[in-house]
């Protein structure tokens, strides 16, 4: 493998030229309640130009999971793809929902497929990919947080360039009987000690994935409503 | 159009508006990979168990093959000897048609097991097993009927095709075994005695039917068809399955 070879003190660069890839992202922060999961991210509207509404870093992966990204957003595309197509591979076969918990399996497996490829094996890619996601879902377990890469499970967890300041905020604010409502404006809350810009229902994206509703992306009502009531609460 | 040119040209005797009979008959191959291995298959469900049950007969035309070939498979165990499993599977027709598919089901529950680190419910296993089926949809695993159980029973067509019921009969003696549950178990042409006359009588309704009067349907519906058919006896294997596990029993049918 490629990346065994340059390496000495058994680290290993093209994993950690990644990591740092992801740490240039924006922020996205995922909190898990017991009602359902909020994702939020910072858009960064770079420019007076661009139009807000089509940076899209909170995508669909199926009814029941949905995921926020930070890093190389092209990347994040093919990992969603790849969920997706799980996820509807599982639905046909099974004719029932693939579990949050082998969603992300399905996505670290493609996120490990890099390196060097033998005589006759299938092509690999030729890099690890530059993006982390956040997959939040509701399936027989309840609501779930997943980061891509580790597999571990959060209650609470902050990807990108802001997520040190972000984890320690919800290491602090988090608790486990977190309404929905309250969990948007701790989202909302910490994304904005983060941000760079100042915090309005433009540079930021929330959504939600409950038991009842699914997954949900806030549309601009939604967000207004959500950003004016973390203003009452400053 | 040239058709009718060609009757014309005929001239003599009637014009017929059918091909003429050629005069060599033209000679077909053909390739019929399936055989029928005989025996029949029975499954009742009530509210709380679901039975499978087969005899173990294997024929083949007016040949026995063996005395001892169940068709009433575990799947998902965690040995062997089906240990543990939830599901069961039971196909008549074409017997290594029946082992291929029993074996791959099988892989297919255990793995899924394994990476979804819960085991696999009956209603996604009815559907796996119905595009498992369709996966052969133009070289089918043949003459099959198959179900399975854990309080339910699902049956199938040859090319997956599956329903939810409450009892099916399958196999050489479905025919005579059919009649005796819809009148058993869904009481066809029960009445009530003395509730009417004519249209006004009333049917009798069907209700769960418990483990020991489902048991001996079984049984019954098994002696009788072996009395009249011959590509089955033997034993019958009875499986019964209920949250607590699976039961499994043989005991002996006529052997002529």
């Amino acid at each position: 493998m490629f990346i065994a070879r340059s390496e000495y003190e058994g680290r290993l660069f093209q994993v950690e030229y990644s990591l740092e890839a992801i740490k240039l992202g924006s922020t996205a922060i995922g909190v898990a309640t017991s009602e359902g999961v909020i994702l939020g991210v910072e858009k960064r509207v770079t420019s007076t130009l661009l139009e807000a509404s089509s940076v899209e870093k909170i995508v669909e992966i199926d009814q029941h999971i949905g995921c926020a990204m930070s890093g190389l957003q092209a990347d994040a595309r093919n990992l969603v793809e790849h969920a997706r197509v799980e996820c509807q591979n599982h639905a046909f076969h099974y004719a029932e929902p693939l579990r949050v918990e082998s969603t992300t399996q399905a996505i670290c497996d493609l996120a490990l497929r890099f390196g060097e490829s033998g005589d006759d094996e299938e092509s690999v890619m030729s890099r690890p990919f530059g993006v982390a996601l956040l997959i939040a879902g509701c399936d027989e377990d309840g609501p779930q947080l997943y980061p891509s890469g580790t597999f571990y499970r959060y209650d609470a967890k902050a990807i990108g360039s802001g997520s040190e300041g972000a984890q320690a905020e919800l290491q602090n604010e988090y608790h486990r009987s977190l309404t929905l409502p309250e969990a948007e404006t701790l989202v909302l809350k910490t994304l904005k000690q983060v941000m760079e810009e100042k915090l309005d229902s433009k540079n930021v994206q929330l959504a939600s994935v409950t038991k009842e509703k699914g997954f949900r992306i806030y549309n601009d009502e939604d967000m207004g409503r959500a950003v004016a009531q973390l203003g009452g609460n400053q | 159009m040239t058709m009718l040119l060609n009757h014309a040209s005929h001239g003599d005797g009637i014009g017929y508006s059918f091909a003429q009979p050629t005069a060599a008959p033209v000679q077909q191959h053909s390739f019929y990979p399936y055989t029928d291995n005989g025996g029949s298959t029975l499954g009742i469900t009530g509210s709380d168990f679901a039975i499978l049950a087969g005899d173990t007969r294997s024929t083949s035309g007016y040949n026995i093959n063996s005395r001892m070939a169940p068709k009433v498979f575990k799947i998902g165990g965690d040995d062997e000897t089906g240990e543990g499993a939830q599901i069961v599977l039971s196909v008549v027709g074409f017997a290594a048609d029946g082992n291929a598919l029993k074996e791959r089901l099988d892989n297919i529950v255990k793995m899924y097991k394994y990476k979804h680190g819960k085991p696999m419910s009956v209603s996604a296993c009815a559907q796996r097993l119905s595009t498992i089926l369709y996966e052969k949809r133009f070289f089918p695993i043949t003459y099959t009927r198959f179900w399975e159980g854990k309080g339910a029973l699902y049956s199938y067509d040859p090319v997956g095709s599956y329903e939810r019921e409450q009892c099916r009969a399958a196999g050489a003696a479905s025919s005579l075994i059919t009649p005796f549950l819809d009148n058993q178990v869904n009481f066809k042409n029960q009445y009530v005695p003395g509730s009417g006359e004519g249209h006004a009588l009333e049917p009798k309704k069907a209700e769960p039917l418990s483990r020991s009067t489902a048991e001996g349907l079984v049984r019954d519906a098994f002696t009788s068809a072996v009395e009249r058919h011959i590509e089955v006896g033997d034993y019958l294997q009875l499986v019964t399955i209920t949250k607590d596990g699976i039961e499994e029993a043989f005991q002996p049918l006529k052997k002529d």
